[in-house]
């Protein structure tokens, strides 16, 4: 009886005193950051979804030796204060590293925050030559504006014929798109064609384009090119259509989305875009991420949901790789390749990558993959 | 048990006791709580869910009715241009909701716009956009009626939109509605702080939240199972989720007319506050009970725990033999009842104390006394084992001064011990208990042996006392009885008589030993004893009969002597000898001993002696009768000599035919026939008559059948076929007539009073193979068979036919060596005797004989041929006066000179004196003072070689030898005809002497 009656009380006291035991292992957290709100929301959400989608994945399949992964998301509005301030706090919660930024002027105003730490970005769509080559703590999962910029300019002059090009672009992205129209007006030029004129704007709520695409139009270009986010683009196609239903248009990849061709309407029809999505790939792997993107988010990836998904799964996989005493950046580097969803996506000691561009049509509402 | 202080078990039962009630109300509180606290969560925030749902209901109905209104406006009156577009403006001013209407045609193309608040610019370029692609208009063109679109980033502000288009005619007005005033409608519809509202689309993309930033994010929250679970089922749904890594508890329910949803959720841990606080009070309470329990559990035990040491002082003292003159009172009834009973245990300690002293000292009394030895052994630590007491009885028996040897070790004490099991067996029993006896343990003392019986047995622990005794005599007697006995078993084992103890009056067996068992045939111990006397005797007769016996034997001498049967078990009987005495003389009923002796052999022993000396006494009445025959016969012959001589030589003178002669003739034949009785007669008698001669054995055999025909019964007929083929045999015609008498004689016994058919045949046959069965060397052989019809041989009789003195006749009809005397003729002759019958079938006597070699019959020695006529001095001796006249008549008819001596001495005298004188010798064998071959011999002990022929009624074999070696010329039986003794003088004369020896 005594023994009983001490044993007891212990464990009544064990019974009000809930020791915490040994929890389980704290998450690895991984930052995105993106425009997830404003005309350019469509970029940064499915950008984000991407990365959602990969580390969903991730932490079922048992997470990353053991610890959940965690995706903490931050809108950088596109832009530049509530970027930084967005990245600030990232930082502070302590990720690994960050998913993004979607675009190139959140990245030109936010690298700068990264260069003390060991903390690296991994951007799915910034595409901004004014990051190439630099030993910097950005990385990349795709090609520059050179790269898509040129190959369209060498379609439509070589394939096409076209000679005069009048483009539009989206200075409130000038790190993106005078890069794209720079290097589109080098390739264009070189190989014989002209680019006549050129307007810039600011995409905003309430840019109006109407009278702007009427000037492109007044210098008879056979080309119209459009550098912007795909609302913009959209209604720009919309307006040029208005005017001039024969001329051709073409469109640098920021605005390839799903978005630009519901907004578009009939007007996309017969768009050309040099992109690195192949929607008509038939890959296994892409249409098993197609489907569970779709069951996941209720639409269509398109190439920044992709982008996403490859940017995420290769800081996973560096993550996977590093060695004791290894950054991140070097596990990726020293990886030099990684297996997107459509393609082999090849890192230089840059960080920047290289993957396929192919050009692609809008048809009947759908991009049709021409080359 | 380790042994715990009163006071912290006092304690600890009372914070257990205080503690429990409080254990059970959270436990309790812990099982019912969560679940309606939680329910309640759930039931408020379902409640709340439904109201936002409500609301948004009504923040959309009231857009969809202003889309409505200007759709029906524009359907049944037709604007266009400047109208429509004031119309348009106005509602999206007054609309509140209305970011931008669009007024689209057929085609998809937008004909007006208005937006809210925006410039015209924006306004011109949104005119003549093609909406066709828009998957709203391509659902209100399938759909023909309202349809909400999907959220969407609005192309006019910026922000999430959602649009409803209304068809309208030929037209289409899209309504986009902005989200943000959902926010803010939800915002102020949360109730708690950190409460999450949500709305979300069908997608599980969120539309509007009360902060705005999830909305603005386009967040989807789909993979959260609670909302998956409520897209999924399209109706309500409860439980909790993870939101950003809060865990929350959730409600979410459908919006009633758009497929939207709403959460609202609440972290568990604001949630679940109440009931935390709830748990907190508990704690709170507990651990104050706990503290004033422990408290005052210390002071009540330690008030206790005192008054429980002041009693246990007071039972110290009683334990240390004091008295307790004071007992602590207290209120306590217990403690009360307690002293009252240390109290009552200390004056029952003092009467057992004296109890025990007093038994103590009888028990030491009943020890000092004992007149048997007592020692007590005190085992120490290590093993060493101390005599601690000892009585004046172990003095006695062992001899020993015990109190010199008190406190030392038992092996230095009694060192004759340490041989033995004793000293390790009294350490057990002190360690471990219990008993130790043992009747043998030896112990050498002075150079004497003696034994001891012990019992040791463990007083206290680690005290052993042992008993002994002496019992060296008691040994040494039961010893002279163990070997007295064994002898008797010995004896009992060995005996060959079976012996036994039968109860009395009872008869019942109750001892036996194994011999007995063995002539009865019963089991020694299972079946033999036990069994009733009754049980070995044949019958109850006998048994009673031996019973009487016995029972006057006993009284009279004291022992009874009985011959008696006693029967086997499997029913054969025993002649047994019983010898019969009580176990205690003059008292029968302490048992009666018996011994039987098998004297079955004994008798079967004695029967046949007697048999034999039966079987002697008439062969040696045979043998008499054979030599008073073979005396008879000497005389009969001689008497027959006589007349035969006589009759023989008056038919020499008498005419060869007449009357006379044929007198004469018939006095002769019957001589013969006299003859041939004196012959069966000396056959009878076993004495030779005559020697081995090659003869025909039909000649001899007929005439033997002849004589039988006068002998056997008139019923029998006698069948013959003798054949001899010419042929001879060698053999003694006496025996061979002795042979066929022999072999008749048995067929006529056989065929007895009823007659029959007597067969017998001879032939001669040639054997070859049939002669090795025989065992017989392959040539030629003389066939004799008799054959009767009598009743026939069984086959065991037939294996003995041939054994001497078998018979199947009465006692005293025969000597049953008739067939023993043919079968050793036969093997004499070198021949064989088989039998054939069967029971009631006759029975069929074969003799095979060999055929002499190249034998000439010899000539039959029938006296009716002629005697020849010859010359020469004969000396004749014989010392029957008429025999010799006889013969010296025939002789001197027949030329011969005869000088004739009435005895051997005379004629030896005469011999002697002019031996060249005599040509022949005829003397008679059987003559006082010198026989024939006394004279023969010392005849021969001239240089004489003279022939002597001699005469006799009967020869025995044993002269045969002397005989050869006097060289007899011949040997005539008696009576002999002139003729025969003519043919032997000329025979002697002409052949010269056979030489001595041959």
């Amino acid at each position: 009886m005594p023994r009983m009656s001490v044993l007891a009380c212990w464990g009544l006291a064990a019974l009000m005193a809930l020791s915490a035991a040994c929890g389980p292992a704290p998450p690895l957290r991984l930052g995105f950051l993106g425009g997830l709100s404003g005309r350019v929301a469509d970029l940064g959400v499915a950008g984000r979804n991407g990365a959602m989608l990969a580390v969903e994945q991730k932490n079922a399949a048992g997470g990353l030796g053991g610890r959940t992964v965690e995706l903490i998301v931050r809108d950088d509005g596109q832009e530049s204060e509530q970027s930084r301030r967005a990245l600030t706090e990232l930082l502070e919660l302590g990720v690994e590293a960050i998913i993004g930024p979607m675009t190139s002027r959140v990245a030109m105003d936010t690298l700068p925050l990264l260069e003390k730490g060991p903390v690296v970005m991994v951007s799915p769509t910034v595409t901004t030559t004014l990051l190439t080559g630099r030993d910097d703590n950005f990385l990349r999962v795709i090609s520059t504006t050179y790269q898509y910029a040129s190959k369209s300019a060498r379609y439509h002059r070589q394939k096409l014929g076209q000679a005069r090009a009048a483009a539009i672009y989206d200075v409130g992205n000038a790190a993106y798109s005078e890069s794209w129209l720079h290097d589109f007006r080098q390739s264009f030029e070189e190989l014989g064609g002209r680019v006549v004129l050129t307007r810039a704007f600011r995409s905003s709520n309430e840019a109006a384009f109407l009278e702007t695409v009427t000037e492109l139009l007044a210098a008879r270009p056979d080309l119209v090119v459009i550098i912007s986010n795909a609302v913009d683009a959209a209604l720009i196609c919309q307006q040029v259509r208005k005017l001039d239903g024969a001329v051709a248009i073409a469109m640098s990849e920021w605005a390839s989305t799903e978005r630009f061709v519901e907004l578009a309407g009939a007007a996309a029809d017969g768009v050309v875009v040099a992109q690195f999505l192949d929607r008509n790939n038939t890959s296994r792997r892409y249409l098993d991420f197609e489907a569970a993107y779709r069951a996941r988010f209720g639409q269509e990836p398109g190439f920044a949901g992709l982008a996403g998904y490859d940017a995420a799964q290769v800081v996973l996989k560096g993550l996977e790789l590093r060695q004791p005493g290894q950054s991140l950046k070097q596990a990726i580097i020293a990886q030099k390749t990684f297996q997107g969803v459509q393609q082999v996506i090849s890192v230089d000691q840059n960080g920047d990558a290289d993957r396929a561009t192919f050009i692609t049509m809008v048809k009947d509402g759908r991009y049709l993959t021409l080359e | 048990m380790a042994a715990r202080p009163l006071r912290l078990i006092l304690t600890l039962q009372t914070v257990l006791v205080a503690l429990l009630p409080f254990v059970v109300a959270a436990g309790l509180g812990a099982l019912w709580l969560p679940p309606q606290v939680k329910s309640e969560i759930e039931a408020r925030q379902g409640q709340l869910a439904r109201a936002v749902a409500s609301q948004v209901d009504t923040y959309l109905s009231a857009s969809l009715a202003s889309v409505r209104d200007l759709a029906a406006v524009l359907y049944f009156e037709e604007q266009e241009g400047g109208h429509l577009q004031q119309i348009l403006d106005t509602q999206v001013r007054e609309g509140g909701a209305l970011r931008a209407i669009y007024v689209t045609g057929a085609e998809g193309r937008v004909r007006a716009v208005a937006l809210g608040g925006q410039d015209h610019a924006q306004q011109k370029d949104l005119l003549g956009m093609d909406m066709s692609r828009n998957s709203l208009f391509r659902q209100i063109k399938e759909h023909g009626g309202p349809v909400w679109s999907d959220t969407f980033l609005s192309v006019v502000g910026g922000g999430l939109s959602v649009a409803l288009g209304v068809p309208s005619g030929r037209h289409t007005v899209i309504g986009e509605l902005r989200l943000d005033n959902l926010s803010r409608h939800l915002q102020h519809m949360a109730t708690v702080p950190r409460q999450l509202l949500l709305v979300l689309d069908r997608r599980g993309q969120v539309i509007a939240d009360q902060e705005g930033r999830h909305t603005a994010q386009q967040l989807n929250v789909s993979d959260v199972p609670l909302v998956r679970q409520g897209l999924a089922g399209g109706g309500p749904a409860v439980g909790g989720l993870d939101f950003n890594g809060v865990a929350m508890i959730g409600s979410l329910v459908k919006a009633p007319s758009m497929d939207w949803y709403v959460l609202v959720a609440l972290p568990a841990k604001e949630a679940y506050q109440p009931l935390l606080a709830i748990l907190g009070i508990f704690a709170t309470a507990l651990a104050l009970t706990l503290l004033a329990g422990l408290a005052a559990a210390v002071w009540l035990s330690r008030r206790l725990a005192g008054r429980f040491e002041t009693v246990a002082e007071g039972a110290r003292r009683i334990a240390l033999g004091q008295e307790v003159e004071h007992w602590p009172g207290s209120s306590i009834r217990e403690f009360q009842a307690l002293a009252g009973d240390l109290q009552h245990m200390a004056q029952s300690v003092r009467q057992r104390e004296e109890s025990l002293r007093l038994s103590e000292a009888k028990f030491r009394r009943l020890a000092q006394s004992s007149p048997l030895g007592l020692h007590l052994y005190q085992l120490l630590p290590g093993g060493r084992l101390i005599l601690s007491e000892a009585n004046p009885a172990a003095d006695a028996i062992t001899g020993l001064d015990h109190r010199q040897l008190l406190g030392r070790g038992i092996e230095e004490a009694f060192p004759g011990l340490t041989a033995g099991p004793a000293p390790a067996r009294f350490r057990e029993v002190a360690s471990q208990g219990g008993l130790w006896q043992d009747d043998q343990v030896a112990y050498l003392h002075g150079g004497v042996h003696r034994v001891f019986e012990v019992r040791a047995f463990q007083g206290e622990p680690d005290q052993v006392a042992v008993l002994f005794n002496d019992i060296t005599q008691r040994k040494e007697a039961e010893e002279a009885i163990r070997q007295s006995e064994a002898t008797l078993r010995g004896i009992y084992r060995a005996s060959p008589a079976g012996i036994g103890m039968i109860s009395f009056p009872g008869r019942r067996l109750l001892w036996a030993n194994e011999r007995l068992a063995e002539m009865s045939g019963y089991g020694l111990t299972n079946e033999l004893i036990g069994l009733a006397s009754r049980q070995g005797y044949p019958s109850q007769e006998e048994y009673e009969r031996v019973g009487r016996l016995i029972d006057e034997g006993i009284r009279g001498q004291g022992v009874a002597s009985v011959e008696t049967q006693m029967v086997h078990k499997d029913g054969s009987l025993m002649d047994v000898l019983v010898k019969c005495a009580p176990l205690e003389p003059g008292d029968p009923s302490a048992g009666l001993v018996f011994m039987l002796l098998d004297i079955t052999e004994a008798k079967r022993l004695a029967r046949e002696k007697a048999e034999l000396e039966a079987r002697l006494r008439q062969a040696q009445k045979m043998e008499a009768v054979g030599t008073l025959a073979g005396g008879v016969a000497h005389d009969f012959n001689n008497i027959l000599a006589i007349i035969m001589g006589n009759a023989d030589m008056a038919r020499d003178e008498a005419p060869a035919q007449g009357p006379q002669a044929e007198m004469l003739g018939r006095i002769l034949s019957a001589c013969q026939r006299g003859k041939g009785l004196v012959k069966q007669i000396l056959a009878f008698s076993r004495q030779r008559g005559r020697q081995p001669l090659a003869v025909d054995p039909a000649v001899i055999w007929k005439e033997t059948l002849k004589l039988l025909k006068s002998t056997l019964p008139a019923n029998i007929k006698i069948e013959q076929r003798l054949v001899s083929g010419g042929s001879c045999l060698l053999a003694d015609p006496t025996e061979l007539h002795q042979m066929l008498m022999n072999l008749c004689a048995n067929a006529a016994h056989a065929m007895g009073q009823d007659g029959g058919t007597l067969r017998v045949e001879l032939t001669e046959v040639g054997l070859e193979e049939d002669a090795r069965t025989l065992d017989l060397t392959p040539g030629r052989y003389f066939s004799l068979s008799v054959s009767d019809t009598g009743r026939g041989m069984d086959q065991a009789t037939r294996e003995r036919v041939f054994e001497p003195y078998f018979t199947t006749k009465a006692p005293g009809e025969g000597s049953g060596l008739g067939l023993a005397v043919v079968h050793g003729l036969v093997q004499a002759l070198g021949g064989a005797i088989t039998v054939h019958s069967q029971p009631g079938r006759g029975a069929t006597f074969q003799i095979i004989l060999p055929v002499a070699p190249q034998a000439a019959a010899a000539a039959p020695t029938t006296d009716s041929q002629p005697a020849s006529r010859g010359s020469g001095r004969v000396l004749l001796v014989d010392d029957e006066p008429e025999v010799l006249a006889l013969g010296r008549h025939m002789l001197g008819r027949l030329g011969y000179v005869v000088i004739p001596h009435a005895n051997g001495a005379l004629a030896w005298r005469a011999f002697q004196a002019d031996p060249g004188t005599f040509d022949a010798v005829v003397t008679d064998q059987a003559m006082p003072e010198m026989t024939g071959l006394t004279l023969a011999r010392h005849i021969r002990s001239l240089p004489s070689q003279v022939p002597i022929i001699l005469c006799t009624g009967f020869m025995e074999p044993s002269l045969d030898q002397e005989i050869q070696e006097l060289g007899i010329a011949e040997v005539i039986n008696k009576p002999y005809s002139k003729a025969r003794l003519a043919t032997a003088v000329q025979r002697a004369l002409a052949g010269g002497l056979p030489p001595p020896g041959a």
